[in-house]
């Protein structure tokens, strides 16, 4: 008598358990896992982000994003999703992430207008990270015609909010491609912003 | 008391003794397991179901969004990688649906009363296939107890008190059965009986070690604590689903303007 055959007198034997072929159990579990890893500080960001806290939104974003490491499409969509609430509550640096987000078709589908629309709206802020990727969009002519006035403003304002570095060789390497005439118009026009940022605090938003 | 005599036991009919003795323990032993792999296999059957009643179901409402949108994406840049990604995720879909509305899903809580269990191991006892004297009382045997589990399953004790009228065993002894006959077949049965203790052992551990084990466990951790694990796993996966469609209505948009 094998084993086998011994086997199928098994009781329960009627009721088998599913083979799961989608692996549905396995899914139930590594969400069980995450939500193991969502303690109690995730659960009062999240309370807070489903409040509207436009901070606890960027925060609970960055909580799906990680480090844009690893993860799956579906937290980089949840990410996009928090990180859009708190950029329409005028978030600047939910702004920029979401910018990225699109710049990159990561969790959003790869779209350089939106991108551009978002950065620009967190530049006008006085994000720099967000200036520098705008002045780079208007570089490279990405989602807007190439433009090297707007592109060494910005690269230019980003810059000096650095220490030197990548940021001034962006910058250089813009005016390189610029008429002198240029390369003044785009210095009036940074520093024209830089007074008028200093002068209105932040509410520019809604001039872009 | 003087006058009581007690016949000595010839030594094989000693052996005898014992071997029936250790029989009916193993035989207690046996309906005990038997009992306990039948009870553990319906707790994770009803867990099951109700995972996939309240969860899996959702999968699949969020798989069918992901065909969409895979197909959406298909028929927008109809190469052939994105037919190839549109048709997997298709067929994920179908998949996850099947197994979230198969018949896996209709099983329900079920307790058993003290009366069914203790019907089930009087069944395992006496019926059990591991203590047939032939080929043909094995296989009548196998017959019976695959109804008993139908029925115990069913929560049926009608079922089972029927099934034991009907069984006759051929009691401890067979007919014309000498005395050596008689011990070689209960040593087998009792060997029988070990392996089959042993085998719902590893059993038992196996289906511990399975992830649906492992899911109604963490569930049950999460309910010492006051909280519902499967609906905390509907609402992530709600959450999912509400990406998915906007996704999709998104690029429904894009398809309009474009």
């Amino acid at each position: 008598m094998t084993d086998e055959s011994r086997l199928q007198v098994t009781p329960g034997s009627s009721r088998g358990l599913l083979k799961a072929r989608s692996g549905l159990i396995a899914r139930g579990l590594r969400e069980a896992a995450k939500l193991e890893t969502h303690n109690d500080p995730w659960l009062a960001t999240r309370r807070l982000a489903e409040q509207g806290d436009a901070d606890a939104q960027y925060e609970h974003g960055w909580e799906y994003a990680g480090d844009f490491d690893g993860g799956t499409n579906e937290d980089y969509a949840s990410a996009a999703r928090w990180f859009r609430k708190a950029s329409e509550q005028g978030h600047a640096k939910a702004q920029h992430q979401l910018g990225r987000m699109y710049l990159f078709g990561t969790g959003v589908i790869q779209d350089y207008t939106e991108a551009l629309k978002w950065f620009r709206k967190a530049a006008v802020q006085g994000d720099t990270s967000a200036q520098y990727n705008l002045g780079v969009m208007y570089y490279l002519g990405e989602g807007v015609p190439q433009d090297y006035i707007q592109a060494h403003m910005w690269s230019n304002l980003a810059a000096r909010s650095f220490v030197p570095g990548t940021f001034n060789r962006n910058v250089d390497l813009i005016a390189r491609q610029m008429t002198p005439q240029q390369i003044i118009e785009a210095q009036r026009l940074a520093h024209e912003w830089k007074t008028k940022a200093t002068d209105s605090v932040r509410d520019e938003d809604h001039l872009a | 008391m003087p006058d009581q005599i007690t016949r000595r036991l010839k030594p094989e009919e000693e052996e005898l003794r014992r071997k029936r003795e250790e029989l009916a323990a193993i035989r207690a032993t046996l309906a005990e397991r038997e009992l306990e792999l039948i009870d553990f296999r319906g707790q994770l059957a009803a867990f099951e179901g109700r995972y996939l009643r309240q969860v899996g179901t959702l999968y699949a409402e969020l798989d069918d969004w992901k065909a969409r949108i895979a197909e959406l994406q298909a028929k927008a840049d109809p190469s052939s990688a994105a037919n190839a990604r549109a048709e997997e995720a298709r067929e994920q879909a179908r998949q996850t649906y099947e197994d979230a509305h198969g018949t896996s899903s209709e099983t329900h809580d079920f307790t058993p009363s003290p009366e069914l269990r203790r019907l089930y191991r009087e069944v395992a006892k006496r019926i059990h296939p591991d203590f047939a004297t032939d080929p043909a009382d094995r296989e009548r045997r196998t017959r019976f107890m695959a109804e008993a589990n139908r029925a115990y399953e069913g929560g049926d004790s009608e079922a089972l008190r029927r099934i034991l009228d009907e069984f006759h065993d051929g009691a401890d002894a067979v007919e014309g059965e000498g005395i050596g006959a008689e011990l070689i077949r209960i040593i087998r049965q009792i060997s029988l009986a070990k392996e089959r203790v042993a085998a719902i052992e590893r059993e038992l551990a196996a289906l511990r070690e399975g992830e649906i084990a492992l899911l109604k466990k963490q569930a049950e951790e999460k309910e010492q604590e006051g909280r519902d694990l499967l609906a905390e796993l509907a609402t992530a996966v709600r959450e999912k689903i509400e990406v998915a469609r906007r996704e999709y209505e998104a690029l429904v948009q894009e398809g309009k303007t474009a």
